[in-house]
């Protein structure tokens, strides 16, 4: 057999199968090889998602968690990789509500109307203002830009991951980019 | 502005739009690893209530000095070579903030990249796992088992044009192909203390997160 051939052979992906098998034996090995092999792009997801390294951080632990604590339940139907987003997109933006929540509360204690609100003022700088104009949209319409928009996810992928369907997945990220052009219409002008 | 221009410089900005940090693997895996396995595993050099460190060291069933100098003569050699592998790599700006990128890999041949970054992927999930391998004072079969699947490869990519192609490469696989060797052939007896020894020596010279460097920067330089 070829050299090639043979590493082609070792350089298969893993087998995932096999793995969730032994985490389920509880064998923590498997957990970090398979961790190893999902968990950047879940991070990176994620931070995307709440732009917070911290929270990140801690979304993408229960992530993680959660995966191997229902990791009975997985049918193995779609990939260990979609499941895995679909289950970091539930936890981030779940964990978002309660965090703005939280800072709504402080807020209103602080008495300070600039926590925790998107700014509206005009500003000069093109990416703040797409900045802006992404934390604004709806967390759906938000959530399907970020995936296929900046983190190049598939339309497939965003409905399995969201449990939406594709058709579903496309008019929200035609709605997102329609608001995002319109909160930009102004630099057409200029 | 024009439209065409607005649209491009939208896309740049959607690019640059809360780039991620580098994700911080391990201390989110500990996070996981204690609360879906259980408390991490205490190794047997910190097992309370043996007396002090120093001595519960050499209580631990009195390895030979065969045992000890070997444990931490691989984890010196994967050390080194690690060490090797990673200095005087000249860092590029990273383009998009995630990690550093560089530019040591130049080996034409697709495939031996994929191999080779898979396996050192492999490789950094198996040394990390060293404290867990050590449960009860033995290493795991499973573990062991591991160590020789990942032999086998380390000894297709030393023999391949990749290696042949990258000094520093084969510095590191050769001395990955000694560390792997070594917990391949774990003993039954005084195993688990083998591992620890390694384990600590591994710990103390960031080896696990320099191998990952090199995996990172062999799988980003398409």
């Amino acid at each position: 057999m070829p050299r090639a051939a043979i590493l082609r052979e070792e350089s298969v992906p893993l087998d995932e199968r096999a793995l969730i098998a032994r985490i389920l034996d509880g064998d923590r090995v498997a957990g970090r090889q398979l961790y190893e092999a999902h968990a950047a792009r879940v991070h990176r997801l994620v931070y995307r998602l709440c732009g917070d390294a911290e929270l990140a951080q801690d979304f993408t632990q229960d992530t993680f968690v959660r995966a191997f604590d229902q990791l009975s339940r997985f049918r193995g139907e779609a990939a260990f990789g979609t499941w895995i987003h679909r289950i970091a997109v539930t936890v981030t933006l779940n964990g978002m509500r309660k965090v703005k929540r939280l800072r709504e509360r402080e807020t209103a204690l602080d008495d300070d109307p600039g926590l925790g609100t998107v700014s509206h003022r005009a500003d000069p700088d093109l990416r703040s203002r797409i900045a802006a104009a992404i934390d604004a949209l709806p967390a759906g319409a938000r959530t399907t830009l970020i995936m296929h928009d900046i983190e190049g996810y598939t339309h497939a992928e965003i409905a399995e991951s969201l449990g939406i369907a594709e058709g579903t997945s496309k008019s929200r990220l035609f709605e997102a980019r329609g608001r995002l052009r319109q909160a930009l219409a102004a630099f057409v002008k200029e | 502005m024009k439209e065409d221009e607005l649209d491009e410089r939208t896309r740049e900005a959607l690019r640059g739009y809360r780039v991620p940090p580098a994700p911080p693997l391990d201390a989110m895996w500990q996070d996981i690893e204690e609360r879906h396995f259980g408390a991490p595993v205490v190794s047997l050099t910190d097992r309370p209530g043996s007396g002090d460190r120093a001595g519960r060291r050499w209580s631990l069933g009195s390895p030979s000095w065969g045992v000890l100098v070997s444990g931490i003569a691989a984890a010196l050699i994967i050390g080194i070579g690690v060490g090797r592998m990673s200095r005087g790599i000249a860092p590029v700006v990273p383009d998009n903030g995630i990690e550093g990128t560089y530019t040591y890999w130049t080996a034409n041949a697709e495939p031996y990249r994929q191999a080779t970054t898979e396996y050192l992927g492999q490789t950094v999930a198996l040394l990390t796992s060293l404290p867990a391998a050590a449960r009860d004072g033995q290493p795991d079969a499973r573990f062991v088992m591991q160590a020789g699947e990942l032999l086998t490869t380390t000894r297709l990519l030393l023999d391949s044009p990749a290696a042949a192609s990258d000094p520093r490469l084969r510095n590191l696989l050769e001395d990955l192909e000694l560390v792997l060797a070594q917990l391949s052939r774990l003993p039954s007896e005084h195993g688990g203390t083998e591992l620890n020894l390694i384990t600590e020596a591994l710990e103390q010279r960031d080896v696990v997160p320099r191998v990952r460097a090199a995996a990172a920067s062999i799988s980003s330089d398409d």
